[in-house]
């Protein structure tokens, strides 16, 4: 079952000082991500990697094309839903409140209920080692804390669709498997996701596919046989 | 859910003031300051004889109370947007299943609560240093400030929109504030006023919300006294709600055409 659909996708931004000119950051990108299913972006700087996690996250209104996350158009409140987003942005949680209170602040706004938050938090903490500093400020947190916590958030609803940008570059090499391990959880109940990573490595170890994107254009797809992690999953 | 989600904004912004203590208390030690400020003036104003119905402090007082009520209320909607674009927290608020108008309302929640608060600390030492609430219409001066904040409202939406746009500097908090604190009759009785000033003082909102306020705690005014005022702040929030809610949606779907959400 298709989760993700991305087709004709076109996005620019406007450029100069009236902003009357536009740099094409996609090109018609088709795209798609069925259930089960884990797609690698790959891609130079500034091939649109971000800008398409964006434009599916509904942070961004393409210009021309679809996008659709369970059938729903991906700027409606029901996809929204149904999407986890990790920026990677470490500024993207309210620095002076602690993981745990940013984390019920979401959970709130994805209409969780107070057993399921308490649940959900309990299961992601323990999964992603966060129980040491769950009740710290975020501000007090490193980098790689925030990654996690960041992985957390966009978990923490059950999403269908996960958007990951580059979620291990600040992670420590002692919670990659953790984190690994929850991407395969994920798949495994059926969700999908869509990750940027400028990792061969990572690629190979966690994608059910590698896509790439150059100069906003999708290069023709490259199937993968399966990785240990879908050899875990079946 | 969405009472669910009103409730998570107010928690997450309570808990963020209160993680500045000291600035807390020194925000409501400044309402003691301009108290015992006007309790003097007033002292001085009321041996001149003026005639404002009720002594200068308590006239000033409670202008004071709703202007800083309402103003800085007013300024919510646009700061909050701000310090989410510079905190960096405005574009994850975006990809959550929420409307972009439950953002800039919810937002500003604890702000007019806090304000509220604010409102009964200056009445509290009024009524301390001597202002007489005996006849005071607590119901009504509930009433008033609850459509004051309608009506003010979406010119604080205005205001969001605005710098989601055009992200510093909110003119319309700027304007209104200062037009309201020379003509709304907040420090003075509108007499005073050239009569040609008369009909921008009556096209501020907080002209008819400070009257409405005055006449239900210091003259014990009634729903049948004061429906005029209170009718002209519905009107306010009637016309004004939808125009300001169209605005913001604009600017939020700019800002998302341009890529804008959470550059400042």
């Amino acid at each position: 079952m298709t989760v993700l659909r991305v087709s004709a996708l076109s996005k620019s931004f406007p450029i100069g000082w009236l902003g009357r000119q536009h740099k094409a950051v996609l090109r018609g990108v088709d795209l798609e991500v069925g259930s089960g299913e884990i797609c690698v972006l790959m891609g130079d700087n500034g091939s649109g990697k971000t800008t398409l996690l964006r434009v599916i996250a509904g942070v961004l209104t393409p210009d021309s094309g679809e996008v659709s996350v369970a059938g729903r158009p991906a700027s409606s409140i029901a996809a929204r839903a149904t999407t986890g987003f990790a920026s990677g942005d470490e500024r993207s949680f309210q620095l002076r409140l602690s993981g745990l209170d940013n984390l019920r602040f979401f959970a709130a706004l994805y209409g969780l209920k107070r057993d399921a938050v308490a649940r959900r938090v309990e299961q992601l903490g323990r999964a992603l080692d966060l129980d040491e500093f769950l009740r710290k400020p975020v501000g007090q947190c490193s980098a790689g804390m925030k990654a996690r916590l960041g992985l957390a958030r966009a978990l923490l609803h059950e999403p269908k669709l996960l958007l990951l940008d580059e979620p291990t570059k600040s992670i420590d090499q002692s919670h990659l498997p953790r984190v690994r391990a929850l991407m395969k959880e994920h798949i495994a109940r059926g969700g999908a996701a869509l990750v940027v990573t400028h990792s061969p490595d990572e690629a190979q170890a966690i994608s059910s596919r590698i896509e790439r994107l150059e100069s906003g254009r999708m290069e023709p797809c490259r199937s993968r046989s399966a990785t240990p992690l879908e050899q875990a999953v079946s | 859910m969405m009472l669910g989600r009103a409730l998570a904004f107010l928690r997450r912004d309570a808990a963020d003031q209160l993680s500045y203590p000291v600035a807390l208390a020194l925000e409501l030690s400044s309402v003691l300051v301009v108290c015992a400020m006007f309790y003097f003036l007033g002292q001085w104003v009321d041996r001149t004889g003026a005639r404002l119905g009720s002594s200068y402090f308590a006239f000033a007082l409670t202008g004071i109370a709703l202007a800083s009520f309402l103003s800085l209320g007013l300024a919510a909607f646009s700061a909050q947007v701000r310090q989410a674009q510079l905190a960096g927290t405005l574009e994850a608020l975006f990809t959550a299943p929420v409307y972009s108008a439950e953002i800039v309302l919810w937002g500003s929640l604890w702000r007019f609560s806090y304000e509220a608060l604010k409102v009964s600390l200056y009445l509290g030492c009024g009524a301390l240093l001597g202002v007489g609430f005996q006849r005071a219409n607590w119901g009504a001066a509930l009433l008033v400030l609850l459509l004051s904040v309608l009506a003010l409202a979406p010119l604080g939406v205005l205001g969001a929109a605005f710098v989601l746009v055009y992200k510093r500097g909110d003119p319309i908090a700027l304007l209104l504030g200062t037009l309201s604190t020379l003509f709304a009759g907040v420090y003075y009785p509108l007499d005073v006023l050239p009569s040609w000033l008369e009909p921008l003082s009556r096209l501020l909102p907080l002209t008819h919300a400070v009257a409405a306020f005055r006449g239900a705690l210091l003259e014990g005014h009634g729903l049948s006294e004061l429906a005029r005022p209170l009718s002209i702040l519905l009107a306010f929030s009637v016309v004004l709600g939808p125009i300001a809610l169209a605005a913001f949606a604009f600017a939020v779907a700019r800002a998302k055409a341009r890529g804008t959400l959470s550059s400042y």
